[in-house]
């Protein structure tokens, strides 16, 4: 099992390589000159040639990713383009409302979702099935930030029940933490809840049409028992699976969410640095993120022989 | 007429055509819904400039921010601009790029799989480097390479094809790895049919339903990501109206005129509601076993 993981993080790192050279090549390549929009509208050639030596930009191209992958290897993320931070800096204080909201996004989302799902398929072709399934494609096909104004509209302008956007830190109180993280978690959750709902209808309903479900219920077992200690277990992989899948969707939505919510995360630090052209945060943000969803995975790869016990590593 | 024994059925040879399209109604209502609505928003899209539509981007400030009524169904903008016409109009980019990153994916996607999935020697590194694409997000991918160039149509369907293109291609090379153990593959072969033969004319033809319902869920996936793109503003450029761009300029006016952002996503959520309805409907009929482990 030991061995199987080990593997597994070196099999992580040439595709973590791909991802690196992938996305340094993709914000060079591109037209768009950095040097030139910090200087501003009315630079001269000779203080744009400046500020890219002062980036580093002049260089060739190989020589600034052997720098660039030297300086990863030492932790260092580089400074961003335009305020000269360092990226891990700027990273490590947007990091804690992006973890808030996934957290919390997560949680309602899979705490609500798989018991939907495991009593849609136990009442399979009932009107709680139908209703679940609606849900699942209905939830899915939904704008995420399209889902955030309606609840902005419904509960914060109309019904003045939540406040209209920002973060506060729980540090600062834990009452205003939640009524803040409300409307994003249940925007963001809701979507993520229709895929997995559906999943795990679609998961659970193959299990319990088993040979071994129908011995169960003929010896006499308990529903629940047998839905809960026979059947769940059984259905768990593709779910778990879909979980892991579906962070991707998350960390779109994050974006999105962070922005119709004003939440002062890593989603908002992206699409400004991608505005602004700022290289070396979009690197730093597009790698933390790949990384933090090939860990995801492989954590849900790992998971799968709690529920199989055929499978082992 | 003779009297013809009551068989409690007819044949499906034997049926009329309008029998034939109500048994199709009657056995997969998801489909033919999602497959009317969508047509209908494709009628809207075609016949725009008839549907009683203004210049979508004619200003008139002297009818600012007006509610829905008489005169402008879905009420103005901030610049007076007709949010009926911009909505009708906003259906046009939104369903165009949707099509496009389907079809282009679908193509992409089947090429780099069959090659993937019969050449043995370029399996590894092909999907390795599909890996790598997938292992990014596809939100930042899109935003990442449209921010970075001009904002424009054409990039925005590059933007979206990139991420989207490694499944279609798995998808294809898991098919691809299945049949090409399969006899009729050895006996073409024994024959003498070369690579391109062997692809096209024996592998490719059972490979087009699930990607035809693979395409559908490309499409849905475009027309959102498509929409939150403009949102973000690393969209369609602001000054050709997209359901995106509409609900991104209409965002601080939640209090004043909710309208503004009510009724473009409305059309999106429809839309892509249609097309996901048709993609699972697509789906039972065609093949349920190997789309839905697939997706």
């Amino acid at each position: 099992m030991l061995a199987y993981i080990v593997r597994r993080i070196l099999a992580m790192l040439p595709v973590m390589g791909i991802v690196v050279v992938f996305v340094f090549l993709l914000v060079r390549i591109a037209p768009g000159d950095p040097a030139a929009i910090i200087a501003g509208d009315y630079a001269t050639p000779e203080n744009i040639q400046k500020i890219r030596v002062g980036l580093g930009l002049d260089k060739p191209i190989h020589v600034q990713f052997g720098i660039y992958v030297m300086n990863l290897i030492r932790g260092d993320l580089g400074r961003s383009l335009h305020s000269r931070l360092p990226v891990r800096q700027l990273i490590e204080q947007r990091l804690e409302p992006t973890v808030a909201l996934a957290v919390s996004t997560l949680t309602f989302a899979i705490c609500l979702a798989i018991p939907l799902g495991i009593l849609a398929a136990w009442r399979a072709g009932s009107l709680i099935d139908r209703a679940v399934m609606v849900f699942a494609v209905g939830g899915f096909s939904i704008p995420v930030f399209w889902l955030g104004f309606l609840l902005i509209y419904a509960f914060s302008v109309k019904l003045d029940m939540l406040p209209v956007q920002g973060y506060v830190s729980f540090r600062q109180g834990f009452l205003p933490f939640i009524r803040h993280l409300i409307l994003p978690t249940v925007t963001l959750g809701l979507v993520y809840m229709a895929l997995l709902a559906r999943i795990t209808r679609a998961s659970v309903q193959e299990v319990l049409q088993s040979d071994y479900i129908r011995t169960a219920n003929a010896k006499g077992v308990h529903p629940i028992t047998v839905l809960f200690v026979h059947a769940l277990k059984n259905a768990a992989v593709p779910v778990v699976t879909t979980i892991g899948v579906g962070f991707a969707l998350l960390i779109g939505g994050v974006v999105i969410t962070e922005s119709v919510f004003a939440l002062p995360g890593l989603g908002r630090l992206t699409v400004d640095a991608v505005l602004q052209r700022d290289y070396s945060i979009i690197q730093g943000v597009t790698l933390i993120f790949s990384f933090v969803y090939a860990l995801v995975n492989l954590v849900v790869d790992l998971s799968y022989t709690l529920f199989d016990p055929r499978i082992r590593y | 007429m003779e009297m013809q024994e009551d068989r409690g059925f007819i044949p499906y040879e034997e049926m009329t055509w309008p029998q034939k399209l109500r048994r199709c109604i009657r056995r997969n209502p998801t489909m033919v819904a999602g497959g009317l609505l969508l047509a209908v928003m494709a009628a809207l899209a075609m016949c725009a400039p008839y549907l009683h539509t203004v210049n979508p981007v004619e200003m008139n400030p002297v009818e600012r921010l007006r509610a829905p009524g008489a005169g402008h169904w879905f009420g103005t903008d901030m610049y007076g601009r007709d949010s009926y016409s911009r909505v009708i109009y906003g259906s046009r980019i939104s369903l165009l790029v949707g099509l496009v990153v389907a079809v282009l994916t679908s193509a992409i996607g089947l090429t780099i799989g069959l090659i993937s999935g019969f050449v043995r020697k370029l399996d590894n590194p092909i999907m390795r480097v599909m890996d790598g694409i997938m292992a990014l997000p596809d939100l930042l991918l899109a935003m990442s390479f449209v921010a970075l160039t001009k904002a424009s149509v054409g990039n925005v369907i590059v933007a979206l094809v990139i991420p989207q293109t490694p499944r279609v291609a798995r998808l294809v090379r898991s098919i691809v790895l299945v049949l090409r153990e399969q006899p009729f593959m050895e006996s073409a072969m024994a024959m003498g049919a070369r690579l391109p033969r062997l692809l096209v004319r024996h592998l490719l033809p059972n490979t087009i339903a699930p990607l035809v319902v693979q395409g559908t869920y490309v499409m849905a996936s475009a027309v959102l990501i498509e929409a939150g793109l403009s949102f973000l503003g690393a969209g369609t450029p602001p000054e050709i109206p997209s359901w995106g761009n509409i609900m991104a300029e209409a965002r601080s006016y939640v209090r004043v005129a909710f309208w503004l952002l009510l009724f473009p996503g409305l059309f999106l959520a429809a839309t892509v509601l249609s097309i996901n309805m048709l993609g699972d409907g697509l789906r039972d009929l065609l093949d349920p076993r190997i789309a839905r482990r697939m997706r």
